[in-house]
């Protein structure tokens, strides 16, 4: 029995109930349709294929994969914002149709808006929701201070760090308190030390705020860190390969974990799953010796092999 | 800005205004008689045409004018260009090439066909201002809302904006700053087809005045008339400066 397996076998408790998953997701397929530069001709490209993925409630499962394996389409599709060409997601057993409140998107790059102070951006959603003003204010007053803005509320994003516009795009999405928090490489544009800061904080608010998180990511180390499960995509197609538990203990700061062997361990495992361009299993002895049985049905369910 | 640089930044900026009056006060001993008045002069000559009420009246029948050819130029640039640039789109190659060559057509060359068209008067002069004025307004939004970042079309989205709430939280703030590229071009452009309009056939308003007094040979006048001119056009840009700057404040500044 491999190291990983070992850390993985220890299962994840919130399978063991039976309330409804947060988030199911049912053989996604995603196909863009794109005109051919040189003739002209329409031609389709497979961005996601057979997707399943379960997510249980108040879980944080990262998404890793190459880039162009589908996982941002994948966060796409789940926030309402994009439909998938065939299959079905859930969320609290609803099919998504299209945008919805229980469900907030951190995008890539922030997208904060300009002309907007960091208190009224904070408040955009609310506004949406035609919240009176004096409660917009009490909540953006949590949220600003939750993330640590206090003394920020009236500037505007030009006027501030990357980490702290970052920290903006999340309050303003925690702001109107969606149940799944749906985060697409948040920390891929600030500097390693205030990532790890972020991440910590990140690590913070999700205990406090009992969310559903999922997070795409192309770093190992942050989806292992981060995660309860770590979903390990490959492409062409853009699918699931497998879907890693991790067991590390809880509350958990990156730094206090980052040199554990299990840490290791399992990073070197996923590693192993991003290289590995066959089907899994047909790599070698090791790979058909893991123990399917002692890892948990809920990896049968939830990958897709 | 301190309010010590604000006042140090206007007085360099007065110093030449006032050396220029200077050297063609002076200069005006130079030249031989009859062909350009001087500042003095010009002053006293202007103050009695204000005085008389006759400046005042002119200035009120072009601005008048302009406000009304402007208005309806920068409402119809407004929305034909959010309505090219956003929610009809796909009319864009049917209708931005036309438009186009619309706008190269000589603004000049339109007032006899105007004249014609609206017969000589106030609607003809109005006509020619909305004409020249629709253009950068009509080109400088459609361009802003078409640029529009879809990222924060993508956030306003998942935070469930409906189409409206899509226009006036996203789309127009986003277009604010190119609207008013759109109208300061505008307003100048305004100005100077006013006075031509009013210089080529009208018997009122400040292009008529200026001619007038060249034809009645009153030099003071005719150069005061220029001054006049200038100043209300600068006027007017001032006053889109400071609107834009109040509405943008949240503007990057990048040479504060």
């Amino acid at each position: 029995m491999s190291g990983a397996d070992r850390i993985a076998a220890g299962g994840v408790t919130a399978h063991e109930n039976n309330r409804p998953p947060k988030i199911e997701i049912h053989g996604i397929e995603r196909i863009f349709l794109k005109k051919n530069e040189t003739n002209g001709a329409q031609e389709s490209f497979v961005a996601l294929k057979d997707v399943n993925l379960k997510v249980e409630s108040g879980e944080f499962v990262t998404v890793v994969g190459p880039s162009g394996c589908g996982k941002s389409t994948l966060l796409f599709l789940l926030s309402g914002l994009a439909s998938p060409s065939r299959g079905e997601i859930l969320i609290n057993g609803d099919k998504v149709t299209g945008p919805a409140l229980n469900c907030g998107i951190v995008l890539q790059g922030y997208a904060l808006f300009p002309w907007r102070s960091v208190r009224k951006n904070i408040e955009f959603g609310l506004e949406l929701k035609s919240v009176p003003k004096k409660e917009r204010k009490e909540i953006s007053d949590y949220y600003i201070n939750l993330v640590d803005l206090t003394g920020f509320e009236n500037h505007y994003p030009y006027q501030l760090s990357g980490g702290m516009q970052q920290r903006v795009a999340i309050a303003r999405v925690l702001a109107y308190d969606p149940d799944v928090l749906l985060m697409d490489e948040p920390f891929a544009a600030v500097d390693a030390q205030t990532r790890e800061t972020m991440q910590d904080e990140l690590l913070n608010i999700w205990e406090k705020t009992q969310k559903t998180i999922v997070l795409v990511t192309h770093n190992i180390e942050e989806a292992i860190g981060l995660a309860d499960r770590v979903a390990v995509m490959s492409r062409n197609p853009g699918t699931i390969r497998d879907v890693v538990p991790v067991n590390l203990p809880r509350p958990r700061r990156i730094g206090g974990v980052r040199n554990t062997p299990d840490f290791q361990i399992l990073s070197h495992h996923i590693w192993e799953l991003l290289q590995d361009k066959g089907s899994r299993g047909g790599s070698g002895a090791q790979s058909a010796a893991v123990p399917r049985v002692d890892i948990g049905e809920h990896i049968r369910d939830d990958a897709v092999i | 800005m301190s309010n010590l640089a604000k006042s140090r930044k206007f007085f360099s900026g007065i110093v030449p205004v006032l050396a220029f009056f200077a050297l063609w006060e002076i200069g005006a001993n130079y030249v031989p008689n009859g062909l350009i008045s001087r500042p003095s002069r010009v002053f006293v000559a202007m103050a009695r045409e204000f005085a008389g009420g006759e400046l005042f009246r002119q200035t009120g029948i072009s601005l008048s004018r302009i406000l009304l050819g402007f208005s309806v130029a920068a409402v119809g640039g407004i929305v034909f260009g959010f309505a090219l640039g956003t929610f009809f789109r796909r009319m864009e190659r049917f209708f931005l090439p036309f438009f186009q060559v619309c706008e190269k057509l000589n603004p000049f060359a339109i007032i006899p066909v105007f004249m014609i068209l609206f017969g000589v008067g106030t609607l003809e002069k109005a006509a020619v201002v909305f004409w020249a004025s629709f253009w950068p307004v009509l080109f400088n939004t459609q361009f802003a809302a078409k640029a529009v970042d879809p990222q924060l079309m993508l956030a306003a989205r998942s935070m469930g904006a409906n189409r409206a709430e899509l226009f006036a939280g996203v789309i127009l703030p986003y277009t604010m700053p190119g609207i008013f590229t759109g109208l300061k071009l505008a307003v100048r452009v305004a100005f100077f087809m006013i006075i031509a309009s009013e210089v080529i056939g009208a018997s009122t308003g400040l292009g008529w005045f200026y001619v007038r007094s060249s034809a009645l040979y009153k030099l003071d006048l005719m150069y005061g008339s220029i001054l006049y001119i200038t100043l209300l056009s600068i006027l007017a840009n001032f006053i889109f400066e400071r609107l834009e700057k109040h509405f943008m404040s949240w503007k990057e500044d990048a040479f504060s």
